[in-house]
């Protein structure tokens, strides 16, 4: 088995070619992913299908100012698909994982009952002034939440948590912007949008992974 | 970093009127919950990445989420849940008749036709024995059947699958009842005027009361169309008219050119009965004031061709 870390991006790991972390919690599973040992150590396989982050990393995304040290926010967790490679890959940093269905926080929670470095809060990403107080500044903000004002929720949650010069990732689905605008205007728009208060230092379509989507790399101005 | 965040600790005792703040969250956790917390508040000054700290964090938040989930279910995730349940013993019954009926018609094809509905069949056939001159004096049909003469296990296994089949008409009757008394007591405006049943469907829809209180009406009108509507928005086709609100009695019985502006009225008047029913927590009826506007209308759509 040819295991190889990803030069650019620490935590990150190619697996005979495929994208996988170093499993935090040997033995958990998350979302029904493979498991592979190698030497002492477990490896959980990264499904580019079910996370947009790996989707992204798949399709060249690098420069994601995630560190193992890094202190990130995550809105839109959703049931710790994705949180749960991040949290692989920050042995030594911080996630605060916003979510606002407690359906899925219910799957969450779980997730992160053995992960130290996961914090799960159950917040409208819409108004980060009710979670404020729970949470330090962040190197990095990933954004996931598939609503209208998507980019403006990023704006808003940047203002107050992010740090200067900090990283904004961001998963937009040009589908739940606008139905019936083609993407294309979509994104134009997003980037016109986000220019006001980030600068853009890469851009990918998420396509054959996802549909319809843009993953931006943001720098705070 | 401003003032407050610096020192979390200092939002215990600020007096904040929004719902969801952290002061009342913190409210929700135990003494010994909170006192993780105090503990960890001031992570600026612990050593960074120091695992003890991220211990403590880990739990305090796992224990605020608990108490935040806790404090999520409302009556109306019990209306969502209950909706969805019998739409789906709608679905499982509509399927396991079909079949049954084929069934039972090897065995006594004149009494199945009598009984051709999926209520009617399991009424029927609930607590008598399959034999066939019970069956026959019951339904008023001849002795002598053209059906195959079951006997033993042959007969037995359908009559076991009778009695399942029956039992899940019974739930299905017992969960619509639960949701008509739940419906009436959560929101009586709403379900005054779209119908209990409808309102409950409505709710299920939008996801709880608050979000349909939040809905503009002409949200309301389409729902449960919206295949038509994104076609619509997609494409040159025509905007639905109506989603399930076609199930009110108000627009099922109107003409089919006066659906369209009844539907339009009634989506209306639902929007504005839900939000009194979450907002005010229906604490005020309002629904004759309305029914009567609607009756007014529906009066001036069939009879207005004059204007």
């Amino acid at each position: 088995m040819k295991l190889q870390q990803d030069k650019q991006l620490p935590g990150v790991y190619w697996l005979n070619n495929k994208l996988a972390t170093k499993n935090r919690v040997r033995g958990q599973r998350v979302y029904g992913e493979s498991k592979k040992r190698v030497g002492k150590d477990e490896y959980r396989m990264w499904d580019a299908k079910r996370s947009k982050l790996g989707a992204a990393i798949h399709n060249g995304a690098r420069n994601l100012g995630l560190k193992d040290t890094s202190k990130v926010l995550y809105l839109g967790a959703a049931s710790g698909t994705t949180v749960s490679h991040m949290s692989d890959m920050l042995t030594r940093g911080r996630i605060y994982a916003v979510e606002f269905a407690p359906r899925v926080m219910i799957q969450l929670i779980n997730v992160a009952h053995k992960r130290d470095n996961l914090y799960p809060l159950l917040f409208d990403a819409h108004l980060p002034d009710e979670y404020a107080h729970f949470i330090e500044d962040v190197d990095v903000i990933f954004q996931d939440v598939a609503q209208r004002d998507q980019v403006h929720i990023l704006i808003k949650n940047a203002r107050v948590f992010l740090k200067k010069g900090g990283v904004a990732l961001l998963a937009l689905k040009a589908r739940s912007v606008d139905v019936s605008k083609d993407p294309k205007d979509v994104f134009m728009q997003a980037e016109k949008d986000l220019k006001t208060y980030f600068d853009i230092t890469f851009k990918v379509r998420l396509e054959p992974h996802e549909k319809d989507h843009m993953f931006f790399v943001l720098k705070k101005k | 970093m401003s003032a407050d965040k610096a020192c979390p600790l200092g939002i215990i005792t600020a007096n904040s009127k929004k719902k969801l703040d952290p002061a009342s969250a913190l409210k929700l956790l135990t003494s010994k919950e909170r006192a993780h917390y105090e503990r960890v508040a001031n992570f600026d000054e612990v050593e960074p990445n120091h695992t003890k700290a991220n211990e403590q964090l880990n739990a305090f938040f796992e224990e605020l989420a608990r108490a935040q989930i806790k404090q999520s279910a409302s009556e109306d995730t019990l209306i969502v849940q209950a909706v969805k349940y019998a739409q789906e013993l709608d679905t499982v019954i509509n399927r396991l008749f079909e079949q049954l009926f084929e069934w039972f018609s090897v065995y006594y094809p004149e009494a199945a036709l009598k009984i051709e509905s999926t209520k009617k069949f399991g009424r029927a056939l609930e607590k008598v024995s399959l034999e066939r001159n019970v069956i026959a004096k019951k339904l008023g049909v001849r002795k002598d059947s053209m059906g195959a003469n079951l006997k033993g296990e042959d007969l037995a296994i359908i009559e076991r699958r009778i009695r399942e089949y029956s039992a899940l008409i019974s739930a299905q009757e017992d969960t619509k009842k639960y949701v008509e008394a739940k419906i009436r007591q959560v929101a009586p405006n709403l379900s005054a005027i779209a119908t209990p049943l409808l309102g409950a469907k409505l709710i299920e829809s939008a996801g709880s009361l608050r979000s349909l209180a939040r809905m503009p009406s002409s949200t309301i009108q389409v729902i449960g169309a919206e295949k038509a509507l994104f076609m619509h928005l997609k494409s040159k086709t025509k905007p639905p008219k109506h989603g399930i609100i076609l199930q009110h009695p108000l627009v099922m019985n109107a003409p089919f050119q006066h659906r369209g502006k009844l539907a339009r009225s009634l989506a209306s008047k639902i929007s504005i009965a839900a939000k009194e029913d979450y907002y005010n927590k229906g604490t005020t009826d309002i629904s004759k004031k309305i029914l009567k506007q609607l009756k007014d209308r529906s009066k001036s759509v069939s009879g207005g061709k004059k204007k």
